[in-house]
């Protein structure tokens, strides 16, 4: 039988973390917070095992992964189809830009909150890009691993991993440069 | 690998963007979320135990159940057999015989029909046949076309 308080302090110890993994796939606090209490009904009825556990984090962060991917897969399907069909809804801008070095964007990235520009920036990307580019920089996924969990072709990985950085760093650095004159 | 990425300083752009984003500090959880997840613990708990998955029911319980499954389908399958022995059934299997010989006369016409309509598409000749084929996929694209472009016009971010 599961002991309420040790499930308690289980929860405050990994619900940040949960949430985190759930709310950079989905980009929705609402749909972010259904899947992390989704993730800790499933960790309640298995927590006789995963309370001693030592890769109970791995497991959490794998089932909200999984489960915001079903979640995307089930509600949003079309954007994969139109993604795959046209570059999505803003890839055409994308692929227009042509491609520039990065110069000074961590020294830049360094004297503004980079880390709340960062988070913005990545929920701002269309799905078709941000998910994927998730999985590769967060989860630490290779593109093959992301194909196939995606149910996309590698090609189609790699271009919109490529169009999701290229697409951070546009909007990144113009709102730095702001910033920084401002202050 | 994308040509795009074949690029100079692209590489550099994919381990600044890894670090920024490794970098990232965990994202806090609403308040909201621990009182709804205790909250849907006890509304699970409350549940009567017949609407608990079936695993989750007691081990006398889950015997029963068995056993009373497994009755329910000897008796089935019993009764089922009686009944292909009883006289009745023979008279009704004919008649489902006959409805069937119904059904292959409609098949008989469909065919007719199906073989006029072929005639009567040789007549026209071929250009008339590819003229119609093209103008059956041009709509079809037409329609796909248009479906796309009123789905990211709906979708497109203002």
């Amino acid at each position: 039988m599961t002991d309420p308080q040790q499930f308690e302090a289980f929860m405050r110890n990994y619900q940040n973390m949960v949430f985190s993994t759930a709310m950079r796939l989905l980009a929705n606090q609402t749909e972010a917070e259904d899947i992390s209490q989704e993730v800790f009904l499933k960790a309640y009825e298995r927590f006789d095992q995963l309370s001693a556990s030592p890769t109970a984090g791995g497991w959490l962060k794998t089932v909200a992964t999984n489960l915001s991917l079903n979640h995307l897969t089930r509600y949003r399907s079309r954007w994969s189809f139109f993604s795959e069909l046209s570059g999505g809804a803003e890839g055409d801008e994308e692929r227009e830009l042509p491609f520039a070095a990065p110069e000074n964007l961590e020294d830049e990235l360094a004297r503004a909150d980079r880390n709340k520009l960062v988070e913005e920036a990545l929920q701002k990307l269309p799905p078709a890009q941000r998910v994927p580019l998730v999985l590769f920089h967060l989860e630490g996924l290779s593109y093959e691993e992301i194909a196939r969990k995606l149910h996309v072709s590698l090609g189609k990985v790699k271009t919109d991993i490529f169009r999701g950085r290229e697409a951070l760093r546009k909007r990144l650095l113009p709102r730095l440069a702001e910033e920084v004159h401002v202050s | 690998m994308c040509p795009e990425q074949m690029k100079p300083g692209y590489e550099e752009l994919e381990a600044r963007i890894d670090r920024m984003v490794k970098s990232l500090p965990e994202l806090e959880a609403p308040a909201t979320l621990h009182s709804r997840v205790m909250r849907a613990i006890e509304r699970r708990a409350a549940r009567p135990w017949y609407r608990l998955p079936w695993q989750a029911w007691r081990l006398e319980w889950r015997m029963a159940s068995l056993a009373l499954l497994l009755c329910a389908f000897g008796g089935l399958c019993f009764g089922g057999w009686e009944l292909s022995r009883a006289a009745g059934v023979a008279t009704a299997s004919a008649k489902v015989g006959h409805v069937v010989s119904g059904f292959s006369l409609l098949w008989n016409v469909l065919a007719a029909l199906g073989n006029a309509g072929c005639l009567v598409i040789k007549h026209f000749g071929t250009p008339v046949i590819l003229a119609s084929i093209v103008l059956i996929g041009f709509g079809y694209a037409l329609c796909l076309g248009l479906g796309t472009l009123y789905f990211r016009l709906a979708l497109a971010r203002r």
